[in-house]
């Protein structure tokens, strides 16, 4: 649901940002309009609320998004609609809010852990995209005051700074959260990476005890078979750095550069429809009831190619059956793994190839030494 | 005294950032409590919990992340033109640190 534009004629108020001042202050009786964007910063007050003390100590683990701050410095990606709908642009993050942060982990970690002492902890940093800056504030304040055996995650982009924190982060718990998107010797959706950076940061992360949640999707405009066999090599690489995988099919959001130029990526812009997969199974996908499904790929996607479709279609399904192979099941959104995956070498990774990809041998041995050059 | 209740819409093993708001609002004398929806909830029940627990209530809030649901927003026009609660639904802002 999406508050920050316009009042909800549902609702007496709309209130965009932290609420605790509004509830506070219309308690109060102080009047307010019915559109009202609450800039002061979140209060970061947590008192678990009752409904959840119950239910916590019977939980094994529990997820707290936390409030740290948001954007993304980058916001230059083809598929984002952060330069429209979120801030595309990061403030720094000052020492002093990074340690009350983390005072504030503390404590609510001893609330939760009280009520169930095998209980384990994790915290989702809200922010899109950390920059080095508030990293750093973020470490120095996590190596001075966290107490408790909490993990938390934050979004990264794939650069190749990250490294040089690597040790860091692993010895607080950090877990780097990584949108790769694709994994290629090109950049196909101006995430600001390729393959070079994608392998190097995933193994490194590796080393450093990081585990690394990675964000993937597929039937990206412009790809060609090079591309994915490259995609396909990558992820063999990295397989045993991740601990969780979302991969899901492109769907091009208004707003977002491929809906502006639609030309430039040679596709025509079709009806947007909520995200699915091509793993279901056809026995499913019949039982969907809107109509906009059954007409295929364009209704997930919101586009169609204007040439070359149905062969492209099919190079993206082969590559999902092989990811199927590579991940060791059928890919969904958000598959957390209990431990990770064994590393592949080459020549399985190849074998894989091989089979989904027959006509493309003598590509397959190129990509997959450039692929496993890469340390 | 004053009291508000905040309808949250939640994932598994999470708790949602309503206990934030809970923690400040107390701090302050007067109380908020959560309903948490979790996928696959029976929406008829949902209905009858919020419809007794709702005249107990000055503020009755939606955490947006919720999956729009018209039912649900018919609810809240309830509270709002039947029983004259303040209403308010509320979600994520551009405040930077």
């Amino acid at each position: 649901m999406e508050v920050r534009e316009k009042p909800r004629s549902d609702f007496q108020y709309t209130v965009v940002g932290p609420g605790e001042y509004f509830i506070d202050e219309i308690f109060q009786g102080h009047k307010f309009p019915t559109f009202y964007t609450e800039k002061r910063l979140a209060a970061l007050e947590f008192k678990l609320t009752d409904g959840y003390k119950d239910l916590v100590k019977t939980w094994k683990k529990v997820s707290l998004s936390l409030k740290t701050f948001e954007g993304c410095y980058w916001g230059k990606c083809y598929f984002c609609t952060y330069n429209e709908s979120y801030l595309n642009k990061q403030k720094s993050l000052s020492q002093e809010r990074a340690n009350i942060l983390i005072k504030t982990m503390n404590g609510i970690n001893k609330t939760l852990t009280k009520l169930n002492s095998d209980l384990s902890v994790s915290f989702y940093f809200s922010h899109a995209s950390i920059k080095r800056k508030n990293l750093r504030h973020m470490i120095e304040a996590l190596n001075q005051y966290k107490k408790g055996n909490y993990s938390w995650v934050s979004f990264m982009r794939p650069e190749m700074w990250v490294k040089k924190h690597l040790a860091d982060i692993g010895a607080t718990k950090g877990i780097i959260d990584i949108g790769f998107e694709i994994i290629s010797y090109r950049d196909v959706v101006n995430k600001g990476a390729s393959v070079k950076e994608h392998v190097s940061l995933a193994l490194a992360a590796r080393e450093n005890n990081v585990p690394v949640y990675g964000e993937f999707m597929y039937g990206i405009p412009k790809t060609d078979i090079k591309d994915m066999l490259y995609y396909l090599f990558g992820m063999c690489r990295i397989k045993h750095t991740l601990l969780c995988v979302a991969l899901g099919q492109l769907w091009v959001e208004d707003c977002t550069y491929y809906s502006k130029n639609p030309d430039e990526f040679d596709i025509t812009l079709y009806d947007v429809a909520p995200l699915t997969n091509y793993g279901q199974t056809e026995e499913e996908e019949e039982e969907e009831e809107d109509p906009k499904y059954k007409s295929g790929f364009a209704a997930v996607s919101g586009f169609t190619l204007k040439k070359g479709q149905r062969k492209w279609i099919g190079m993206n399904k082969k590559f999902l059956q092989a990811m199927e192979v590579v991940l060791e099941g059928k890919p969904e959104t958000w598959e957390y793994y209990p431990d990770y995956m064994e590393k592949m070498e080459k020549s399985e990774a190849l074998k894989i190839a091989h089979t989904f990809f027959p006509k493309e041998k003598e590509l397959s041995y190129e990509i997959a030494d450039h692929v496993w050059s890469i340390s | 005294m004053k009291k508000a209740l905040i309808v949250s819409c939640v994932d598994v093993e999470t708790i949602s950032p309503v206990s934030f708001l809970r923690g400040y609002v107390e701090k302050r004398g007067n109380r908020l409590d959560e309903y948490a929806i979790q996928e696959g909830d029976n929406f008829a029940k949902t209905k009858k919990d919020l419809m007794k627990l709702a005249p107990n209530y000055d503020l009755i809030g939606l955490s947006s992340w919720d999956v729009e649901e018209s039912r649900l927003l018919k609810l809240f026009r309830f509270f709002r033109d039947k029983l004259g609660k303040v209403t308010v639904v509320g979600g994520p802002g551009e405040a930077s640190i």
